[in-house]
């Protein structure tokens, strides 16, 4: 679909000349404008700061009718993402019944970067971390920023 | 051409030149593109108000496009000429009457090249310059015209700034000129009705019409549109001799259709003297058009917000189509950036939201709402701005709770995208089969290759591409006709259902075809089943009560004679053979030997029912394994079919079994061969009748009630006698079977025709051995 990669393009010349504060954007293939490297800083004031979290963006050929993927590459303990090798996790804007087109990669980002400041552990992937969250929010901090150290230095 | 000249590409101010000089940049804009030159401004003279400065443009570019010139103030910048916007207005006709604001076509004499300007800062920079504020006009070469009218002069230079004047070719010192009302804010308009004489036609002395402000508005229920665009004003200008010194000019206003009040235009033209005394006696043209332009831009005062303008209804058409159509035209000529292929899309390839009004780009639309409606997903057929919906939701939660606005779009407006006329049709139907589903109380047609919805109220069948949801105003006006109708009965009035795809009419009750209203019937699931309970009362209904012949109400009797008077409708009737009784004189029936229940009138004396008395043919029967099938009489029961009056072929049916289901097409041939056999070829119903225990409960039937009840077969004893009869008899004497049978047709008939072939069935019993006990 062509629309798609065109506007994909302007998106992507829109990211990566005006990068939103602490998120670089490249391809991970430059003839293939659908895959996106994305790293993001672990944000400050959370305990995910100091870490560097590769994320992988991944536009379908119908983007934007419908909502790209967006996983986590770097292993991250947080409620909202599975503490696992696929590092799925939910980002309300990008549910199908929540997508609309004309909602941008930019938001997609800054919504991803906003959630490792504030996780919503009552829409939790991690039971656990969701857990510690809500209940000693000082286990969870230290949790974290030890998980950050071990995987995403 | 030059149709507007700023300064700077984003309104900066013009750079101050060294000493007195001023260097500017304009920023000017053609038709097609910005263009920009400089301008080296030489300051000739000056007076309280303005600084005449000589400019050279820098670039030759300026030459080409300043052909036709238009000044105007923009960022306190007038060149040329024009009146000081932050001072009374001046108009330096001198500098314009000698056609320099129309740089001449020689380019090699520079002093032709020279323009004028005045030059104001906003905050009112100063200029020393010690040169004579007399004589500030080198003498353009090329021009010739000191010895022109300074009426045809100004005129010259008017058309060169507003190019779509009209001169009047009969008069050369008249002119006409359009303007066009587009006001920054939106008009409040209502349109009072021509009733109210009033408003149409004010006093021309009193502006009463054009200046009734929100307090002492019309009612609030008058709907008010918010007009952008008005009919233009024209104006008409004619200088007469004399002017500009000793007269002034004559403007005439008009608009078309007259929005503004011939008084209130009054007012507007009467304001062209005052120009003209202000400006000096001097050339007023400009300045009073300027004055006309910029009093446009709030509509003469109806755009502030609380301002109500009144336009006459007649206009009403004409001024909202014009907003339309202008307003459509605007958004033409604009550029939006399509939110979802992020490209700028000219306005004639976008689309506005009707109801958001965010724009996007048709092509865009037209994939996501193709793919969504042909992938059924209905809840996406909507605007595509993130949280759109969401915040208009809420805003309308805070509003009004009650209007539940649909959030998706509209088909029609699907159809102005435009989407194909099959899309938005399938588009039509998914959402009203969507609507039908989720509803619980939609009701199915029960034929089984149909399965259409039943007609509603609340979800009709959208007819072309209309989703009608105000359906429900329209239902409630044909409502009350029937409401007043049926009062009494207000049961069967829901009962009926049409199906509306193959319009079959049923009942919603027993899911059988229509029955009428009055018709007693046993509530059915939708899969033809009866549930156990519904079966029992059912049964005991068939042999325990009688249908009242007028409303179909099941009466059961405890004691008592057989004269019954309906609970419920109040008629009068036999409970043997649930005939109509006449209220005046009802034992009648019990006194003539031509019924069935002569001198029966106390039979059953003591109630009807396993539970009460006795049970004439129920509760005291013999057990019969043949007796009472029960699956057949519930199908007769749920047979709608014989509502017509019965057919003269089956007459036993209507004996014994009124509703001739269908299976009983087999058995059809059996009992009527021994009906044959055993009557005469013209049975008399007169032996018949006199036998009092004959005619049973099968005879209950009462011509009105046949096939409304359908209880009445397994009553009688006869039903199971005939089973094992059929057949033997025919096959001896087959003519003279046929010859009996058609006798005993035409006798049917006749007697149909009088209302008595309930008699016939007398003929059933030529043994007594079904005879039900007579007390």
């Amino acid at each position: 679909m062509a629309s798609s990669q065109k506007r994909i393009s302007k998106e992507l010349a829109e990211v990566t000349t005006n990068p939103p504060a602490g998120i670089t954007v490249s391809l991970v293939d430059e003839a293939n404008v659908h895959n996106w490297n994305i790293v993001m800083d672990g944000p400050e004031g959370s305990p995910y700061a100091g870490g560097k979290f590769k994320l992988l963006l991944v536009l379908p050929t119908d983007y934007p009718f419908k909502p790209p993927k967006i996983n986590f590459k770097t292993r991250i303990w947080h409620p909202n993402v599975t503490f696992d090798e696929h590092g799925s996790m939910c980002v309300g804007i990008l549910k199908p019944e929540a997508w609309k087109p004309s909602s941008k990669i930019m938001s997609v980002l800054t919504a991803t970067q906003q959630l490792l400041i504030e996780p919503v552990p009552d829409d939790a992937l991690e039971a656990n971390a969701a857990e510690k969250f809500k209940n000693n929010r000082a286990e969870f901090n230290k949790e974290a920023k030890e998980w950050t150290k071990k995987y995403a230095k | 051409m030059v149709r507007t000249l700023e300064i700077g590409e984003q309104g900066e101010q013009g750079e101050q030149g060294e000493g007195d000089e001023l260097k500017i940049k304009l920023n000017f804009r053609t038709e097609q593109s910005w263009q920009s030159c400089h301008l080296d401004f030489f300051p000739l003279a000056f007076d309280d108000d303005a600084i005449l400065f000589d400019s050279h443009f820098s670039q030759p570019a300026w030459h080409k496009s300043s052909s036709t010139t238009r000044s105007r103030i923009l960022n306190n910048l007038v060149i040329g000429w024009s009146i000081n916007h932050d001072n009374k207005p001046i108009c330096l006709t001198t500098v314009v009457t000698r056609n320099h604001m129309t740089p001449l076509t020689t380019p090699a004499a520079h002093p032709t090249n020279t323009c004028f300007g005045t030059f104001s800062f906003p905050e009112q920079k100063s200029f020393l310059y010690p040169g004579s504020t007399g004589d500030i006009l080198p003498t353009p070469t090329t021009t010739t015209s000191t010895m022109e009218d300074e009426r045809t002069v100004e005129l010259d230079c008017i058309a060169a700034i507003f190019p779509e004047i009209i001169l009047d070719p009969s008069n050369p010192f008249s002119a006409s000129i359009e303007l066009p009302i587009n006001p920054q804010n939106p008009v409040k308009v209502v349109f009072p009705a021509a009733s109210d004489g009033a408003l149409v036609t004010p006093p021309p002395s009193d502006s009463s019409q054009v200046t009734v402000d929100s307090t002492t508005a019309p009612a609030e229920n008058i709907e008010s549109h918010n007009l952008s665009y008005l009919p233009s004003l024209q104006i008409h200008i004619t200088l007469p001799e004399g002017y500009p010194e000793e007269k002034p000019p004559k403007f005439e206003l008009s608009t078309s259709p007259e929005w503004l009040s011939r008084s209130y235009l009054d007012e507007l033209q009467a304001y062209g003297d005052n120009v003209w005394e202000e400006a000096g006696r001097s050339a007023a043209v400009y300045g009073y058009i300027d004055f006309l332009q910029q009093s446009a831009e709030n509509a003469f005062g109806f755009a502030k917000p609380g301002k109500i303008l009144e336009i006459p209804q007649d206009y009403k058409i004409s001024l909202l189509d014009l907003d339309i159509k202008a307003t459509q035209a605007a958004f033409e000529k604009e550029t939006f950036d399509c939110g979802v292929c992020l490209d700028p899309k000219k306005g004639t390839v976008c689309h506005r939201m009707i109801d958001c009004g965010h724009v996007f780009c048709v092509q865009c639309l037209q994939d996501f709402y193709n793919n969504a409606i042909t992938e059924g997903d209905l809840a996406s057929v909507r605007c595509l701005t993130p949280d759109c919906a969401k915040k208009r939701d809420e805003a309308r939660v805070s509003s009004s709770k009650k209007t539940r606005k649909p959030r998706t779009l509209s088909p029609s407006e699907l159809l102005q995208i435009p989407l194909e006329h099959d899309v938005v049709t399938r588009y039509v139907k998914l959402k009203h089969k969507a609507e039908l589903e989720s509803d619980k109380n939609t009701i199915y047609c029960p034929r089984k290759w149909c399965q259409g919805a039943a007609r509603s109220k609340k979800h009709r069948k959208p007819e072309g591409l209309e989703i009608n949801n105000e359906s429900d105003d329209e239902s409630d006006n044909e409502e009350p006709v029937e409401n007043g109708k049926k009062k009494d009965f207000s049961a069967g009035r829901d009962l009926l259902c049409v199906c509306e795809d193959c319009s079959f009419a049923f009942c919603s009750r027993c899911f059988q075809g229509w029955h009428g209203e009055f018709t007693f019937c046993i509530p059915k699931t939708s899969n033809g089943e009866l549930t156990e309970e519904d079966k029992a009362s059912m049964e005991y209904l068939k042999l325990h009560t009688t249908p009242c012949p007028t409303c179909a109400a099941p009466a059961q009797k405890t004691h008592g004679c057989n004269h019954m008077i309906c609970f419920k409708c109040h008629s009068h009737f036999c409970y043997l053979c649930s005939a109509w009784l006449s209220p005046s004189n009802p034992y009648q029936h019990y006194n003539t030997e031509k019924t069935s229940c002569f001198m029966r009138l106390w039979e059953l004396e003591g109630g009807d029912g396993d539970d009460v008395g006795i049970g004439f043919a129920g509760g005291n029967r013999m057990p019969d394994p043949e007796d009472i099938e029960p699956d057949n009489q519930i199908l007769e029961v749920e047979e709608p079919d014989d509502q017509e009056p019965v057919p003269p072929p089956v007459p036993e049916v209507v004996v014994i079994e009124p509703p001739a289901p269908p299976q009983e097409a087999l058995q059809r041939e059996g009992p009527l061969v021994l009906r044959i056999n055993q009557l005469p070829p013209r049975p008399a119903p007169a032996p018949v009748v006199p036998d009092p225990p004959r005619g049973g409960r099968n005879q209950r039937q009462p011509p009105n009630a046949r096939g409304a009840v359908g209880r009445q077969g397994g009553r009688g004893n006869g039903r199971p006698r005939r089973v094992p009869r059929p057949q033997g008899p025919v096959e001896p004497d087959p003519l003279g079977q046929e010859a009996a049978q058609q006798a005993w047709v035409q006798m049917f008939v006749q007697m149909a025709l009088n209302d008595e072939e309930d008699q016939l069935d007398s003929d059933d019993e030529e043994d007594g051995a079904w005879e039900i006990p007579v007390r």
